[in-house]
This record gives structure tokens, sequence and C-alpha cells, in this order.
């Protein structure tokens, strides 16, 4: 790759760690957008009956905050060790969505340095990163890029889940019984910001109603099966859109064909249901919790902005 | 000891989506129907979470009592709020005023 003409990135004289420090420099209003939220997780994680190494152990472990809040829920319910799991990997499939985007970019990284890329991958770093990641860089330099993002990130989520942990010792203990309202309304306030459409809201508002009719069944089970069937009817609502709405057809040539597998995907609802993930997960627990799901994505692009200026583009 | 596999299963869980692809699909884009269900699932899994918090707190119970009621109402001004502010923690810190307010009124605290 060294053989690869100048770009106007390339003439920088950029270091792996001038790189590194780049990218954690663009994370900045990331950073201040998770801090709270892994304040609170640190302060949930108490609440929910966990230890303080247990609540620290998981935040860093998954590395998500989406799945941190869900797991210090269900654990606090008593929900089967399998639901827990399932319902952590729900959350976390959109990354796969992020990964098989970053994959052919980095495709000639060794396989530690994959392993470590996969670990760090949370939204707002895949959002702010890409741009470079998909760029004609030597893989190694870019993914400096975007190793400095997501370390920063997860050092500040460190930080913020013992800051919540230490605020969630010194609370009065009258408070700790609605104490698992504050996690419901952080599913909210990311739910809120996910809503963007009628297909959205049809497909929430059915798995809602799933779970209500479900809620007899043992382990939590009710939870994944609300789920999925909420998501089926997203799919179904796609159909409808596509059979009775369909867009205005690019080239008149191809009829809107509702089984044709290579039309596009709606990129909002992908991108806004995506982000919703995210905030709390958001954590590097990137995902979810750390802001609403539309807004990671506004966010992002304007922090690519902000990354093709520390290029010089 | 139990709840460290437990730790360690969810970090597993959160891991293989990021990674697996990263090891494996190489080239290939997820169809794109498999994209949309994914897209569709975190909005679905939180509503299925957060409406029964909501509407039956208390042991599965749907039931209308002073300590079930701050969590209807708050419930309500949260997501309510959330669709026209923008701000997590202002929304947050809405929904948790209301919520400990009505309890404190209500006398359930």
């Amino acid at each position: 790759m060294s053989d690869r003409t100048p770009t106007s990135a390339a003439e920088r004289p950029a270091t792996p760690r001038g790189e590194f420090v780049a990218g954690a420099r663009t994370m900045v209003p990331f950073l201040i957008s998770a801090f709270p939220l892994g304040v609170i997780g640190g302060t949930l994680g108490l609440a929910s009956g966990l230890s303080y190494l247990e609540t620290f152990g998981l935040a860093m472990v998954v590395n998500s905050g989406t799945a941190q809040f869900i797991g210090f829920k269900l654990i606090a319910e008593g929900a089967a060790w399998p639901v827990i799991i399932f319902t952590t990997l729900i959350l976390s499939l959109r990354m796969l969505i992020y990964s098989t985007l970053l994959a052919p970019h980095v495709r000639e990284l060794p396989q530690r340095w994959r392993l470590l890329l996969g670990f760090g991958l949370i939204d707002a770093v895949f959002f702010v990163a890409f741009d470079r990641i998909k760029g004609d860089e030597p893989a190694r330099r870019k993914s400096m890029f975007y190793f400095g993002a997501s370390a920063i990130m997860y050092v500040n989520w460190a930080i913020a889940t013992v800051v919540g942990m230490v605020a969630g010792h010194l609370l009065p203990e009258r408070l700790r019984d609605g104490l698992d309202f504050p996690m419901t309304a952080v599913f909210l306030v990311v739910l809120a910001g996910a809503l963007a459409g009628w297909k959205i809201w049809t497909s929430a508002v059915s798995a809602g109603a799933l779970a209500m009719l479900t809620l007899g069944l043992p382990y939590n089970l009710g939870l994944i099966l609300a789920a999925l069937g909420g998501a089926c009817v997203g799919m179904a609502c796609e159909r409808i859109e596509r059979r009775w709405f369909p867009p205005k057809p690019a080239d008149p040539a191809a009829p809107p064909d509702p089984s044709d597998p290579a039309r596009p995907v709606e990129p909002e609802v992908a991108a806004g249901a995506a982000g919703a993930g995210s905030p709390p997960d958001g954590p590097p627990p990137g995902a979810v919790p750390r802001g609403r799901p539309g807004e990671p994505v506004r966010a992002g692009d304007r922090a690519a902005d902000a990354a093709a200026d520390v290029d010089g583009r | 000891m139990s709840m460290l596999l437990l730790i360690l299963g969810m970090g597993l869980a959160t891991f293989a989506p990021r990674y697996v692809p990263l090891l494996v699909f190489r080239d290939r884009e997820l169809p794109a129907d498999v994209k949309t269900f994914l897209g569709y699932l975190p909005p679905a899994l939180l509503a299925a979470i957060a409406v029964p918090s909501v509407l039956a707190p208390v042991d599965n119970r749907v039931e209308i009592t002073v300590v079930t009621i701050p969590y209807l109402v708050a419930g309500v001004v949260t997501l309510v709020t959330g669709l026209f502010v923008e701000r997590f923690m202002i929304v947050w810190t809405v929904g948790l005023a209301v919520f400990f307010g009505l309890r404190w009124w209500l006398g359930a605290m």
C-alpha cells in the first residue's frame, strides 16, 4: 500500500499516533453526551442489586450502553440467563450492519487488530470513523483513527460508570424503591427517538401489545416473542407500503416488485432504528442510551464533517 | 460465579455480531430484507420491555393503585416528551421528576 499515489490525507505527515489522537478528538461531542448515560448506568447497576465489581465488569465487558441497561433490568427481575443473553444479542444485531460495511475495508489487517476493531465498534464510532475507513489510505493507518475514537469512548464510559457508582452509593435509601422507573425511562426516551413513521410505530405498538399478552410466560420469554413479532409486523408494513404506496419509480421500466431483493432498504428506517438501539447502548456503550436514535446519525454526519476537516479536506 | 458467566455470556452476545462479519462475510453485503428486519428489532424490543414496565409495573398485573399511577403517568409523559424534545437528559429528567413527584404527592413513598 505504500506505493499508493498521495491523496490529500496521505500528504499529511500522519503518524499512527497522530491518527489516534485525531480520532479521539473527533469524539468530543459524543463524550459529552455519553457521560451522563454512563453515570446513570453505574447508579442503576448498583440499584439493580449488582456489586460494584459486577456493575463495572458488565459495563466494560459488553461495551454497549443498551445491552448494559437491559442487562441490569432483566437481572433485577430475575430473568432466566438464556433470555438475558438472547435479548442482548438481539439488541446488538444492528452491529452486523456496521460490521459488514467495515469488513471489506479492513480485510488486510491482522486478526488481532480486527478483534479489537470489533470489540470497539459502537454506533458513534462507526458513524464518525466509517468515512475514514472506507477511504484509500493504508488500512493500518486509517484504523488508528478508528481505534482512537473507540478507545476514548471506552475510557469515558469507564470513568462515567465509576462516577455513577459513587453517586448511587450516596443515594437516599427511600429513593431506591422506585428505581426501576429511571431505567424504564431510559428505554422510553430511546424508543421515542426511534418512532419515526407509521411503520416503526405500528411495529413498536404491536411489540408492546404482544409483550402485554405474553406477560404470563415464564423466564421473560414473552419479551423475545414480542420483539420478534413486532419486527415481523414492521416487515409486513414494508410489504404493504411497497405494494400499495410504491415510491415514484426511478426507472419506469422496472415497476416496483415487492419481492425484488435488489430493492433498496429505506435508509431512514435502518438508520433511525439502528440509532435507537444505540443510545443506551450506546456506550461504548454505544448504543443506545446515548442519544436519540435519530440523533446519532445526524450527529455522526456532523462529526464526519469534522473528521473531514481534520483530514484537511 | 454464575454472575461472572452471565456477564461473559452477554459480552459474547454483543461481541459476536460486531466481529463475525469481520471474520467471515468479508465482501458480502447483508440482504436488504435482513437489514430491514434488523432495523425494526431494536424499537420493537424496547417497546416490548417498556410497555409492560409502564402498564403493569407491579407483579405483571394491570391495576390502578397509588403505586402504579406514577408509572403510568410518568411513562406516558416521558414517551410523549421524547417525541418532541431531542435532548436525552432533558426528557429523562422530566420523566423522573413527574414520577417521583407523583409518588411523593400520592404518598406512596
